[in-house]
């Protein structure tokens, strides 16, 4: 097992177009680190990269601490996972689990061996002698974590591997994947665009767009102090609400009304050069509340009317209009997360809600960046 | 797509008239084959009797168990060649990155559209200058070169059919170039190869032009030239010509056969996107 590490790594294919801008990123050994965000945002291009399917056009990538740049994708030891899982048609999941060994020039009976430890794991010992065709998805998915894990190999590479699954089997295949990579111990670095996937599955999350890295870390980091408005919005279902806001006396001016600012976004706001000036106020659905949030700040109350109700059993999202309050702001769709005694929902019912001020995030709307966390060079 | 009864009638209409064409020559061929070989006309009908005495005439007079052992080395050794390089040009063209990759293909493509009347008399005299001529050498190598071109584009899109996943697959896995190409991808190839093979078959087998050019000793004659000496000799005894063209046309006949459905797997493959 070995860390990966991206040393400002970019990827320029020959047309011009750059699909991945000077990614520093480092996957500790042991760590299953999620390269997550929209489609075309490199994170396949990044993850092909250390497979060696892609060259790197500038920086430096190590494998256990190795520079493999120039190192053909059998020489650097990494197993990976595809999308469409990729098996040998005309192997069975026998051959197909052993077929990286036995290029190895592994002996028979130590291939043998292992295929079947594997096959154990991963509960396909009674589907050893049948092709890829005669299995179903779950099973065709597990032949392919299968051929990675025979191998013991210094890092898994995990290119969304449970998109085409339907959504129980998916949450199964989660669950399977954390526990085997657990068991494992193993380095694992996993590309998904699913951000539930991402968030319930990694040590630490890897947000991209465009080709750049947006913001690393464990995955409650990225939802409570998310560094920009992509973030913000990426992560989270439903997504952050944004709202138009401007800074004065120590509290905001948006359309819901007027909210006090806690301490800590007070000195961020001083910090910066934003102070009177414009701000996009970020706040997540469960903190606009039917109960008084418990603060000793004279939290913003406001009246709203429900768009649509969307019962999901223990919780209500409620949708509705923030009012077109200062000026000729459009209206803008709001989602709160409302749990408790809320049955009677419906479209058109007037709410009293309250916006926590606690759960505030204030972007710049200039270049996106969170106001807490000082925007990178 | 569904078609409505009066287009299905109609297909079967078109498709029953021109197997009628086909076939209404080839019946005249073998009842003239096993017609009465006094007779001199050809015959349609098996009026006078079952004569299969031509076959074993005609196998004899004409020299038969020659000119098919040539054709069958002249075919066979054309056709696996030819397999053999279309499959690596054709992996090349579909999988490798390299410089002039596109300008090399369309150029190689070209040679599908010259005809081979067009380039006969230079081969003759290169042949020839090579000591080539009056060998099976001499069919061969042109013929090889003459299908390459095809095959090269018949591999190549048959490659390019392949997902690349699962050569990518193949590469993480450790294997070479060499290890993809054999053991992933041509276990997959089988329909498209052996669609390509029975193709080159039957062209080499059928070729008669450069036999009549580059052969003239009579123990390399293929079985198409020796049809058509056999012809000169027995002009008028449509029994004993008919008989020899079918025993030439039989292998071919046979092959396809023989491999009739893998062949129509092979036309269809990559036609349809899974």
């Amino acid at each position: 097992m070995a860390g990966i590490v991206f040393d400002d790594v970019t990827k320029r294919y020959p047309d011009g177009t750059q699909a991945v801008s000077g990614l520093d990123l480092e996957v500790a050994d042991g760590e299953l680190l999620i390269l997550v965000g929209p489609s075309g945002c490199g994170k396949s291009t990044a993850l092909r990269m250390v497979a060696g399917l892609e060259e790197v056009s500038d920086g430096a990538l190590r494998i256990d601490g190795r520079v493999v740049n120039d190192l053909a994708p059998k020489d650097r030891d990494v197993a990976m996972v595809f999308q469409n899982y990729a098996l040998y048609p005309q192997m069975t999941v026998r051959q197909n689990m052993g077929f990286a060994l036995k290029l190895a020039k592994v002996s028979k009976a130590e291939v043998d061996a292992k295929v079947r430890e594997a096959a154990e794991v991963l509960d396909l010992t009674e589907h050893l002698d049948r092709r890829p065709g005669a299995l179903s998805g779950g099973q065709r998915q597990r032949v392919a974590m299968g051929r990675a894990i025979v191998r013991a190999p210094k890092a898994f590479l995990m290119d969304e591997p449970l998109s085409n699954l339907d959504a129980k089997l998916r949450v199964q295949m989660r669950a399977s994947i954390a526990h085997l990579q657990d068991r494992l111990g193993s380095t694992m670095l996993y590309v998904t665009h699913d951000q539930v996937e991402a968030m319930t599955l990694g040590d630490r999350v890897a947000v991209m767009r465009g080709g750049v890295l947006q913001q690393v870390g464990p995955p409650k980091v990225l939802y409570q102090r998310p560094a920009n408005v992509f973030v913000a919005g990426f992560i989270g279902s439903p997504p952050m609400n944004f709202l138009p806001g401007e800074l004065a006396d120590d509290g905001l001016a948006t359309p819901l009304g007027f909210t006090p600012l806690p301490d800590d976004l007070r000195q961020a706001v001083a910090a910066s050069t934003l102070a009177g000036r414009a701000v996009v106020a970020g706040i997540r659905p469960e903190h606009l509340t039917r109960q008084r949030p418990d603060t000793a700040l004279p939290a913003l109350r406001f009246a709203a009317t429900v768009d649509l109700a969307e019962e999901l059993g223990a919780e209500v999202l409620a949708h509705f209009s923030a009012p077109p309050a200062p000026a000729d702001l459009p209206d803008r769709a709001l989602v709160a997360r409302l749990t408790g005694a809320t049955g009677e929902l419906a479209r058109g019912t007037r709410l009293d809600l309250w916006l926590d001020p606690h759960g505030l995030e204030l972007f710049d709307p200039e270049t996106g960046y969170s106001l807490r966390t000082a925007a990178p060079a | 797509m569904r078609l409505t009864r009066n287009e299905v009638a109609m297909n079967y209409a078109v498709l029953g008239f021109f197997a009628l064409l086909t076939i209404f020559p080839l019946i005249g061929l073998v009842s003239s084959a096993l017609g009465d070989p006094s007779s001199s006309t050809p015959q349609f009908g098996f009026g006078d009797g079952i004569h299969l005495s031509n076959f074993s005439d005609a196998w004899k007079e004409g020299h038969f168990s020659t000119y098919l052992v040539s054709s069958v080395i002249v075919s066979t050794s054309a056709t696996v060649l030819c397999c053999f390089v279309s499959i690596l040009s054709g992996y090349a063209f579909a999988t490798m990155e390299f410089r002039g990759r596109t300008v090399l293909f369309a150029l190689l493509v070209m040679g599908i559209v010259v005809p081979s009347e067009a380039v006969v008399v230079p081969q003759y005299f290169e042949l020839r200058d090579l000591g080539l001529t009056d060998t099976y050498l001499s069919l061969i190598l042109p013929q090889t070169a003459g299908i390459l071109a095809f095959g090269t584009f018949w591999m190549r899109n048959f490659f390019r059919s392949v997902p690349r996943a699962l050569v990518d697959a193949a590469a993480v896995d450790g294997a070479n170039s060499w290890q993809t190409l054999w053991r992933v991808l041509m276990p997959i190839g089988k329909p498209a190869l052996l669609t390509m093979a029975t193709l080159a078959f039957m062209w080499t087998w059928n070729e008669f032009l450069l036999a009549l050019v580059m052969i003239t000793k009579e123990s390399v004659r293929t079985a198409p030239l020796g049809l058509s000496f056999f012809r000169g000799a027995h002009l008028t005894e449509y029994s004993l010509l008919s008989a020899a063209a079918l025993i030439v046309a039989a292998p071919v006949v046979a092959l396809y056969f023989f491999f009739q459905r893998h062949f129509i797997a092979g036309m269809l493959s990559g036609a349809l996107k899974e």
